[in-house]
């Protein structure tokens, strides 16, 4: 060593002090070959089928609708820690895209379960490996889905043809139907009931699981779209207006134990309708889209909905609040005929990141 | 600007306030035909606009097909398609599908709705010459006409007495058509009518690619059922007048296939057209008046299988005076004016809607050495209430140097106003929507060295009868889209997009003679670039990106080997790379196909009698014209048409 040691030094510059420099360089060599390794250990963030590593609370699955009728439907997956996205998974894993028009998703049973509206079809993947473990077709029109608790089946609700679909999550089969008055579109479980937004009716109705019967119905508002429930098991709806000037969209809150509305604040003017009403983890805050991104305080009384970014010069799509850290997702469908942009906001507002999906993006689905 | 229009204005009066100077008249031998100035006469204004007809033979064994089915193999256009008898517009260089005016006998058939034709409804049997003219002809054929117009143009007939011809064709995707016409000349009158029927179920056989393993499947919701009637009248009175009528009726009938892996069944279309015209033509020594009138109606039923169901439905009334004036020898002037009533009602609109329009129009053609140098310059001005409509000037030259070549060169402007579901389609409908304008410049280079195939006195061996090699470019602003409105869900259209265009196309035909057999090829080159050159939000990436379906390179060409009365054609098309995402990060892939037809052609007795048949995509290729919409593979056609009291 110490001959190599007096060789180098003079090889280059007889100034130098022999030993300690090449105990630097030597170090400074291995730390290389360690940082090399790790850096192949970066790459190793994909399987060998180009699948990325996914584990759970490290990132978020973006489902991009595609277009009509164009079959292009496709996942989406955004690593928050490195910030570097992958594309088509479905597709990569699978041979073919999930379908045409993937309107919404749900995780159950540790499986993605994606609403595909205009292939008819619910496609479920594995997250860990973009594997298709199961579908279920001849759904009519659906739109979203929601199984019922400890009962291993699941209401999906339809846009075109009068019907919410009861499917079995076992057997992966249709198994009925409920009659309905047109578009069904939100669904969730509050106050102990099974609930269901009626769009060309304006109503809520409650479904009794045991019979599968609409028992009752309560109406709230034009064009209820999405719900919510907070840590105080209120419900709330937004509602998006009606066609052309949507200037009767409102935010409605609901008991559902009571089945009554309580409050209806109306949402400010913009001649646009409203969508995507989410609620962060901790329960404190309501976002949803106009145009821009609004939030709502639960907290405080008598608060009205305030702006949090502004979607100026942009399209905004979908949104998604993210529960382990309280980012807000947001998408820019630009001109719906292009790959979609993602921006990802921290609860303050800042722009933490931005990157393109696919064609109009619109759900998140943390995991 | 206000200085321009009253120059046009003046130059429009100009034919009608001097009268009494000694003119020329032209010298042209007066028979019934050439008596009439056709309307698309007004081609010969079209300098530098190269244009380009269909083959009458391939006309001739095609008069069972659509227009689209034609044109989408013989005319270097790239069509966008969705299937057989599904809809098929057109993009020439690079333009949307109301960027072609389609002129039947001079008249515009675009829908004042849409704007768009739908070239399956147009069968080749009515047509008596197809010819597409490349490069914007505002100046002349007014808003509509910006990359180019397909001119549609009926003939009397030819011959003598009475004839008739009766056709039948069928293929191998159980369709059936029959074609049947009736035709009387006469000394001064003459008349013919012609009915057709077609009864397609269009089964054809596809790979459905968003399938895993690309299965073979039969199409079973395309048909389409479709019968016309067209009925002409051509009458001369005195040695200065003629007249002609006629009436176009059409009803059709068309299942429209879901896309690949849409749940649906499909939905149902039914379209209808009546169209009726008119013309009168006056032959004074000096001058000859065209008064012309027309009248369009139709209607337009839509249904899905989930009963969504629109009707839309328009009326339109033409009227038209054209006056062409031979000033000097070397001077002709043509002045003209256009009256344009719309009538239109659709389901989404809120009430019926009414548009009135008119244009002056205005030409003076200088012609100092016939046939070798001409120069046209004109002019057009059409008003519209509510909307500011430019006044769109052109100039063309065209110089031949040699016998053998010619050069042709233009400078135009161009525009486009938005069509009535731009303007008041609920939702979204924008009636302060501004005209589509822009510039644009051609120049053609032709070499034609030999005039035709049958020339005795030329030498065996191989020739070229013509090739055209034409270089464009254009800039549009104001070209409308339908976007969603900053951060809405509704869609609105906006004069957001501006275009920049421009290419080459090259268009190549010619020969080899042999004693014992004639062998004749045409092709067709086209390359485009037609991109978006402004940023229409925040995060658009479609900037400087090539506009969705068009291709940056289409070409095609026709081999026919003639040996006596049997004649072997084989077309072959490529196609490149069509971008779907207006960013350009998807596209489908490009192709080839390829056809092979046989005819042959008898007399008996009296009569005359062709057979045909065809392999359509020869080589079984899976192909993609639109997203998602397979193409047929391959399929065998054959059909027969007999030509009465006709030999040879």
């Amino acid at each position: 060593m110490k001959k190599l040691s007096t060789t180098f030094n003079r090889s280059i510059n007889g100034s130098f002090s022999s030993s300690p420099l090449l105990k630097h360089s030597l170090k400074g060599m291995m730390l290389i070959l360690f940082a090399m390794t790790l850096l192949s250990c970066e790459k190793e963030d994909i399987d060998d089928d180009g699948y990325p590593q996914v584990q759970q609370g490290q990132g978020v699955f973006i489902m991009n609708e595609g277009n009509f009728t164009q079959v292009n439907a496709s996942v989406s997956y955004y690593n928050k820690d490195r910030k570097t996205s992958y594309h088509e998974l479905f597709e990569l894993v699978n041979g073919e895209t999930p379908g045409d028009l993937l309107q919404s998703v749900i995780l159950h049973d540790d499986q993605l379960w994606m609403v595909i509206n205009n292939s008819a079809k619910i496609e479920i993947m594995d997250p860990a490996t973009g594997q298709r473990t199961g579908a279920i077709t001849e759904l009519g029109s659906p739109r979203y889905m929601l199984p019922l608790q400890a009962m291993d089946k699941a209401y999906v609700s339809d846009l075109y043809t009068n019907q919410v679909h009861i499917i079995d999550l076992t057997t992966l089969e249709l198994t009925g139907h409920i009659p309905f008055n047109g578009w069904s579109e939100a669904l969730i479980e509050a106050g102990n009931k099974v609930i269901v937004s009626g769009m060309t009716s304006g109503m809520l109705y409650s479904i009794d699981p045991q019979t599968d019967q609409i028992t009752d119905s309560l109406l709230v508002g034009d064009y209820p779209e999405s719900m919510v429930v907070d840590d105080q098991d209120m419900l709330w709806v937004l509602c998006q207006g009606a066609y052309p000037d949507y200037n009767t969209a409102s935010l409605v809150k609901v008991d559902p134990a009571s089945w009554e509305v309580l409050n209806t604040i109306m949402l400010p003017p913009k001649g646009l309708p409203w969508s995507r009403l989410r609620i962060s983890a901790n329960s404190q805050q309501l976002f949803f889209l106009g145009g821009d991104i609004y939030t709502f305080d639960l907290l405080a009384a008598g608060t009205t909905p305030e702006l949090f970014v502004s979607g100026e010069g942009m399209a905004l799509y979908g949104l998604g609040v993210d529960p382990y850290n309280n980012d807000v997702y947001v998408s820019d469908a630009i001109d719906f005929n292009q790959q979609g942009r993602i921006m990802r906001y921290t609860a303050a507002g800042t722009l933490e990141d931005a990157f393109d999906a696919r064609n109009i993006p619109s759900g998140f689905l943390f995991y | 600007m206000e200085l321009i229009r009253l120059i046009g204005i003046l130059l429009f009066l100009m034919p009608f306030v001097s009268r009494g100077q000694e003119v020329v008249t032209p010298d042209t031998v007066v028979t019934l035909e050439e008596v009439w100035i056709e309307a698309s006469r007004r081609e010969e204004l079209a300098i530098g606009h190269p244009s380009h007809q269909i083959d009458q033979q391939v006309m001739q064994r095609f008069s069972g097909q659509q227009l689209a089915f034609l044109l989408a193999r013989h005319s270097g256009m790239y069509l966008k398609s969705y299937g057989p008898g599904i809809l098929a517009t057109t993009t020439l260089r690079g333009g949307s599908a109301g960027h072609s005016a389609l002129l039947w006998n001079g008249f515009n058939l675009q829908s004042p709705m849409h704007q768009q034709s739908d070239l399956s409804l147009l069968p080749v049997f009515f047509m008596d010459e197809v010819g597409i003219q490349h490069g914007g002809g505002s100046a002349l054929w007014g808003s509509g006409a910006m990359g180019g117009a397909i001119m549609l143009s009926n003939k009397p007939p030819a011959g003598k007495g009475f004839q008739a011809m009766a056709g039948f064709n069928a293929n191998s995707l159980q369709d059936a058509g029959q074609q049947l016409s009736l035709q009387y000349k006469g000394n001064i009158f003459s008349s013919s009518l012609k009915a057709f029927n077609r009864n397609a179920p269009n089964r054809y056989h596809y790979l459905n690619t968003a399938r895993e393993d690309a299965g073979r499947e039969v199409q079973k919701h395309a048909s389409l059922k479709q019968w016309g009637l067209l009925q002409e009248n051509y009458l001369q009175i005195g040695q200065q007048h003629a007249l002609r009528l006629r009436w176009w009726w059409q009803d059709n009938d068309r299942n429209i296939p879901p896309a690949l892996q849409q749940s649906h069944t499909g939905a149902f279309q039914h379209d209808e057209a009546l169209r009726i015209t008119g013309e009168w033509q006056t032959n004074l020594k000096k001058a000859v008046m065209l008064w012309r009138g027309g009248y369009f109606r139709e209607e337009l039923r839509y249904r899905d299988s989930i009963n969504l169901e629109s009707l839309s439905r328009s009326n339109t009334m033409v009227q038209e005076a054209e006056v062409r004036w031979q000033l000097a020898p070397q001077w002709i002037m043509v002045s003209g004016a256009n009256f344009q009533h719309v009538k239109a009602i659709a389901r989404e609109y809120s009430q019926q809607h009414t548009q009135n329009s008119l244009a002056l129009f205005s030409s003076l053609a200088w012609q100092p050495l016939p046939g070798v140098l001409k120069a046209v310059g004109s002019l057009r001005q059409e008003w519209i209430r509510g909307m500011n409509i430019p006044m769109v000037p052109s100039v063309g030259i065209s110089w031949k140097p040699l016998a053998s070549f010619s050069l042709a060169a233009n400078i135009g402007k161009n525009y486009r106003v938005p069509s009535l579901n731009d303007r008041y389609w609920i939702p979204g409908g924008n009636p302060d929507l501004l005209p589509e304008s822009g510039w644009s410049q051609d120049l053609t280079a032709t070499w034609h060295p030999r005039a035709t195939a049958t020339e005795r006195e030329a030498p065996a061996g191989i020739y070229m009868e013509k090739t055209s090699l034409t270089g464009f470019h254009r800039n549009i602003a104001n070209w409308i889209i339908w976007l969603p409105r900053d951060g809405g869900m509704i869609w609105t259209p906006q004069n957001v997009m501006q275009v920049q265009g421009y290419g080459l196309e090259l268009r190549s035909r010619g020969g080899y003679r042999h004693q014992d057999f004639t062998l004749t090829w045409s092709m067709t080159y086209d390359h485009v670039i037609s991109r978006n050159t402004k940023a229409r939000s925040l995060n658009d990436a479609s900037l400087n990106k090539q506009l969705i379906y068009v291709p940056l390179n289409r070409g095609g060409a026709t081999i026919t080997l003639s040996v006596k009365n049997l004649a072997l054609v084989y077309t072959h098309q490529l196609t490149g790379r069509r971008y779907t995402n207006s960013d350009n990060t998807r596209w489908l892939d490009p192709y080839q196909t390829g056809d092979l037809g046989l005819s042959w052609s008898t007399p008996l007795g009296n009569n005359f009698v062709e057979v045909f048949a065809d392999v359509i995509n020869l080589w079984d290729q899976n192909y993609l014209v639109m997203a998602a919409r397979p193409m047929p593979l391959r399929y065998f056609q054959a059909g027969i048409n007999i030509h009465f009291f006709k030999n040879q």
